[in-house]
């Protein structure tokens, strides 16, 4: 059995994906094959952010793990040489 | 069940561990004599300040000279140089690696063997991610990292056993010795690496889930230090093999 | 002859997006020259990379949350040890241990 806690997280997580997983196959899949003078594109933004989002988001997090990565090397490298 | 003619040495490398080590082997005798499995249990210390040889060395007056081997090392050379080392006593035709901080318990042990009878396996490894396994005394952060980690490496490696950072293990012992002239890397990524040369070399892998009770004396560390230098380790798998 | 299952991992996945690339960039080029297909499908066409990696980002958040939703937090085990280090310990002490 998981902790309160980590089923609360865990499930938060998959709802979260499902959801994302759901609005964006309306979003690329579906929305072209219904008139675009239909009321569901009133919920959606402009095609062009499906990709720009993704994208941007996407490179936020290579960003994050690249300055995760150089801060911890450097940390290192500053460590090792105080006790050299 | 006393039939067997198997023999199981366990491989115990330690630091600074005169708190779990009594304790470590006191459990592991119970459990081989419950199972009546023959056993040794080899201690390859690296040089620990804090007494741990002299504590073995009560063990070995305690449980007798032929369970209990002391076969230090002059200073801290890591995980897989000891294993070597440990190896090169061993008596037995299987060896079984654990952690001596008590996060591995030796009540699997018996299943393991159970294990590696039933299919024949080369190698049995404990999962903690697969059935009854799992993990106590982890926040949630570094239970969301456990997981995450794992994911990747399934997805990049596709190695073919669950827990691949784990390190309560039983080998044949001419598979680790293989497997060890094969290994290079150091750390986590060691343990990981001896899975996906296994699966390279064609050896057969049992998986046996267990609890992972994180250490009771000392601490266990997960820094962004060890992040780094997994994923590291990870990505040259990934090139590499 | 080069094996598919020799290869290194990281050739293994260059591969399988070379053949997954050219494949999309086929279709979505038209470059056998079929008779087009209607405008609503080269729309999801153009999208679909980007689409499939969202997808698998949300599968790969999906599978980490449930796994970790389901992650046995061993509260028995742990009771277990420390019950059995007091009695290691009474009994290591009885025969002349000292700690």
């Amino acid at each position: 059995m998981a902790t309160a806690t980590d089923q609360v997280v865990g499930y938060g997580l998959v709802a979260f994906s499902l959801t994302l997983f759901a609005y964006y196959t309306i979003w690329i899949i579906i929305l072209p094959f219904i008139e675009s003078d239909h009321i569901i594109h009133k919920y959606f933004l402009p095609r062009e952010y499906s990709v720009i989002i993704p994208v941007a988001a996407g490179l936020l997090l290579l960003l994050f793990v690249g300055v995760f990565i150089a801060i911890i090397t450097w940390k290192n490298r500053t460590l090792t040489k105080k006790s050299a | 069940m006393a039939a067997s003619r198997d023999k199981y040495s366990v491989l115990l490398p330690t630091y600074n561990e005169r708190e779990n080590l009594p304790l470590i082997v006191w459990l592991l005798v119970r459990s081989f004599r419950e199972s009546g499995n023959d056993f040794e249990i080899i201690v390859i210390d690296d040089g620990s300040p804090d007494g741990t040889q002299e504590i073995a060395e009560q063990l070995i007056k305690i449980y007798g000279s032929d369970r209990i081997l002391l076969r230090p090392r002059a200073k801290k050379l890591g995980l897989g140089t000891a294993y070597i080392h440990g190896m090169k006593h061993a008596t037995g035709n299987f060896i079984i690696i654990m952690d001596a901080d008590l996060s591995h318990h030796p009540k699997f042990i018996p299943e393991f063997i159970r294990k590696q009878k039933e299919g024949n396996f080369d190698i049995v490894s404990g999962t903690r991610y697969k059935g009854n396994g799992g993990v106590h005394g982890w926040d949630v952060k570094r239970k969301l990292i456990s997981r995450g980690a794992n994911f990747l490496t399934q997805v990049l490696l596709r190695p073919g056993a669950s827990d691949l950072t784990g390190s309560f293990r039983l080998y044949r012992k001419e598979v680790l010795q293989k497997l060890m002239e094969k290994c290079v890397s150091k750390g986590y990524v060691f343990q990981m690496e001896m899975i996906v040369r296994a699966r390279q070399l064609e050896y057969s892998i049992g998986e046996v889930p267990i609890s992972f009770v994180d250490r009771v004396y000392g601490e266990s560390k997960l820094g962004g230090n060890e992040i780094v230098s997994f994923l590291k380790g990870l990505l040259t798998l990934f090139a590499t093999t | 002859m080069y094996r598919f299952d020799t290869m290194t991992k990281l050739l293994q996945w260059l591969f399988m997006l070379a053949l997954l690339g050219g494949t999309w960039a086929t279709l979505t080029l038209n470059l056998l020259g079929l008779d087009p297909l209607p405008p609503p499908v080269y729309q999801v066409l153009w999208l679909l990379p980007t689409y499939l990696l969202v997808t698998f980002g949300c599968y790969s958040l999906g599978t980490v949350g449930y796994r970790l939703a389901t992650f046995n937090d061993c509260e028995e085990a742990a009771r277990e040890l420390h019950a059995q280090i007091r009695e290691a310990r009474d009994d290591l002490a009885q025969r002349g241990m000292k700690f």
